[in-house]
């Protein structure tokens, strides 16, 4: 992956492992999953952005079409990443997609606050999953026109 | 979620401790003891006001009196001196001094007659006074005459003359003083009894002012300590609701934590198993793949629970609209969402006042309720109907011919995830009652049940009327 990063264009922000090989698989059995990049948690996500700590020096990922954002995740959570997210120029039209099993009313209304493009409440049923995953990453990544 | 919990800080300002509230029975009595002493003093102050007025009166009298009888004498004083320098020297201008001062003691013997008419000792005094002051005019009267007839010439004659007259005179002063006397005596007595009169107005006068001071002080003093109570109180309540605000955001915390984090190894649960059927199916056998669906079956149950413990627990964030309801409206919109085939009677259902959404969801979960329980019956009959109380609370109940319940397990009945059913028998987490008994209780009604197993059950709720405050 290390030398993969400039091909990436999904970044899959996930703290739990089993939602992230979901996640993957998902993506993976409808062709959309080659260049996703998966990181733990808010900090890193923002390392992986901005090109710092653990990704200091590598090349710029132009390919990034989207980011599939936890909101709990340790660290930094992912409603402090949107906000920085948002706060840098580079990234403020960059495509969010929040996905998290909170289905709470405030949670939702921040997100969309800070800036999120989307919100989706992560079922619980697997296959329901599974054709989540599939239609956000088909509308965001082909559908879906970014400027630029 | 615990429900005790909940319960338990619903009640806290129910029973705040240590303070018994003076009962307005208790203050009404005080006040009217009040004004019933201080109305008596004010009475006997005003009497005894009136008695010192009558007896000042009466010393006013005497002085009069007194008064008077020195009027009279000195009338007399001058009478003499004018009829004397007569019977010497008669001239005009004498006669008219002797004339001009009997007027005067006539006059103060007149006026003393009627001034003693209420005493009887003085009265006979006076009449006394009065014969010899007649006697004394008339025979002075006649020594003028024979004076001013020229009879009365020789000076030893007018000397016997005077002589004669003389023992009227002294008996007048003797008289008059014996009056003055005997009036003053009764002045002294009079004012006595004056100044004794003075002196009890003033103390009436005085303890009228000190009870009513007394009685301010007191009423101050009851005021402060009703004030420090209401004060203690408040802060008390004031600690009270920081600690219920303190319970609603843990709560809070809690059911997004719940919200969140038990669903997530729910999903890995799922999709793992899922995702073993899918890829490994081939590796598995019948009984294999019956013990995957087991799993994947009980993860779906428990995703049922959360979700409706998430329903239960937002029950008591969402805001509050109370208004008029149409109960039987209510009914029929709950009959038709659910589109149920099973025949349901509805009875009178007076309107009640409460929040239509949450009113709405007490007659779903009741009604589902009652047709899941009933489900089994051959021939299903639940009615629901409703009164209202003689105080305005309304009371409805739904009844259903189905499975019921054993009432030694009423104290489950309404508890979070508490079935008196096994889910083989009945589907259901068991939060239905739960949701229903909350919403009720936040309308400051009650709810309750009765049932028998085989024989079907009645639950009833109670909600205050118009004007009831939530």
């Amino acid at each position: 992956m290390n030398d993969g990063f400039e091909m990436v264009d999904i970044l899959l922000a996930e703290d739990s492992d089993a939602d992230a090989e979901m996640t993957l698989r998902a993506l993976r059995k409808s062709n959309i999953g080659n260049a996703v990049h998966r990181v733990r948690d808010g900090q890193e996500a923002l390392d992986f952005l901005a090109r710092t700590g653990a990704y200091a020096g590598a090349a710029p990922s132009r390919q990034l079409k989207l980011v599939l954002l936890d909101l709990k995740m340790p660290k930094v959570d992912g409603a402090e990443v949107l906000r920085q997210l948002r706060a840098t120029e580079a990234f403020r039209t960059l495509p969010v997609v929040v996905m998290t099993s909170s289905n709470e009313e405030r949670d939702i209304t921040q997100s969309y606050l800070l800036g999120a493009n989307s919100y989706v409440v992560k079922p619980i049923d697997f296959t329901q999953f599974a054709s989540t995953v599939v239609e956000i990453g088909l509308y965001w990544i082909v559908t879906n026109r970014v400027p630029g | 979620m615990n429900q005790l919990a909940i319960e338990h800080v619903a009640g806290l300002p129910r029973s705040l401790p240590g303070y018994p509230a003076a009962s307005p029975n208790a203050v009404s009595a005080a006040v009217v003891v009040a004004l019933a002493l201080l109305s008596t003093i004010a009475v006997i102050a005003w009497r005894s006001i009136a008695a010192f007025e009558e007896s000042s009166r009466w010393v006013a009298h005497s002085y009069t009196v007194i008064a008077e009888l020195g009027q009279l004498e000195s009338g007399h004083s001058r009478m003499r001196l004018a009829w004397r320098s007569y019977l010497m020297r008669p001239a005009p201008d004498v006669l008219d001094d002797y004339r001009m001062s009997r007027e005067v003691l006539e006059n103060g013997r007149a006026h003393l007659d009627a001034l003693t008419q209420d005493n009887p000792a003085q009265h006979a005094r006076i009449i006394a006074l009065g014969d010899v002051i007649r006697q004394d005019i008339d025979s002075t009267g006649a020594a003028i005459g024979q004076k001013a007839a020229g009879s009365l010439e020789d000076s030893a004659a007018i000397l016997a003359t005077i002589a004669a007259l003389r023992s009227n005179g002294e008996r007048i002063g003797a008289l008059a003083d014996e009056a003055e006397s005997a009036e003053r005596m009764l002045l002294a007595e009079r004012e006595q009894a004056t100044s004794g009169q003075g002196t009890n107005a003033r103390a009436w006068i005085v303890a009228g002012s000190v009870t009513s001071l007394a009685i301010l002080a007191l009423a101050f003093l009851a005021l402060r300590a009703t004030e420090k109570q209401v004060r203690a109180l408040n802060g008390q309540l004031k600690s009270y609701s920081l600690r219920l605000e303190a319970t609603n955001r843990e709560l809070e915390g809690f059911s997004y934590s719940v919200s969140h984090d038990l669903r997530a190894p729910l999903r890995a649960i799922n999709g793992f198993a899922s995702m073993l059927e899918e890829d490994h199916a081939a590796n598995l056998d019948a009984e294999g793949r019956r013990l995957l669906g087991v799993v994947r079956t009980n993860a779906d149950a428990m995703a049922h629970l959360i979700d409706d413990l998430l329903a239960f627990s937002r029950l008591g964030k969402v805001s509050f609209v109370r208004g008029p309801v149409d109960m039987v409206a209510l009914v029929r919109e709950v009959l038709t969402e659910r589109g149920t085939d099973a025949a349901i009677e509805i009875g009178t259902l007076p309107v009640a006042y409460g929040d239509r959404a949450l009113l709405k969801q007490v007659w779903a979960n009741l009604i589902d309720n009652a047709v899941k329980y009933s489900a089994k019956v051959i021939t299903p009959a639940i009615r629901v109907s409703g009164f209202v109380h003689q105080g305005g609370d309304r009371e409805y109940r739904i009844d259903d011919n189905g499975a019921g319940f054993d009432m030694r397990y009423y104290d489950k009945l309404f508890g979070v995830f508490q079935r008196l059913h096994s889910a083989t028998e009945f589907s259901g987490t068991g939060v239905g009652l739960a949701i229903v008994q909350r919403i009720v209780t936040r309308h400051g009604g009650q709810v309750w049940g009765e049932g028998r197993p085989g024989a079907g059950a009645t639950f009833h709720f109670r909600l205050p009327g118009e004007g009831a405050d939530e």
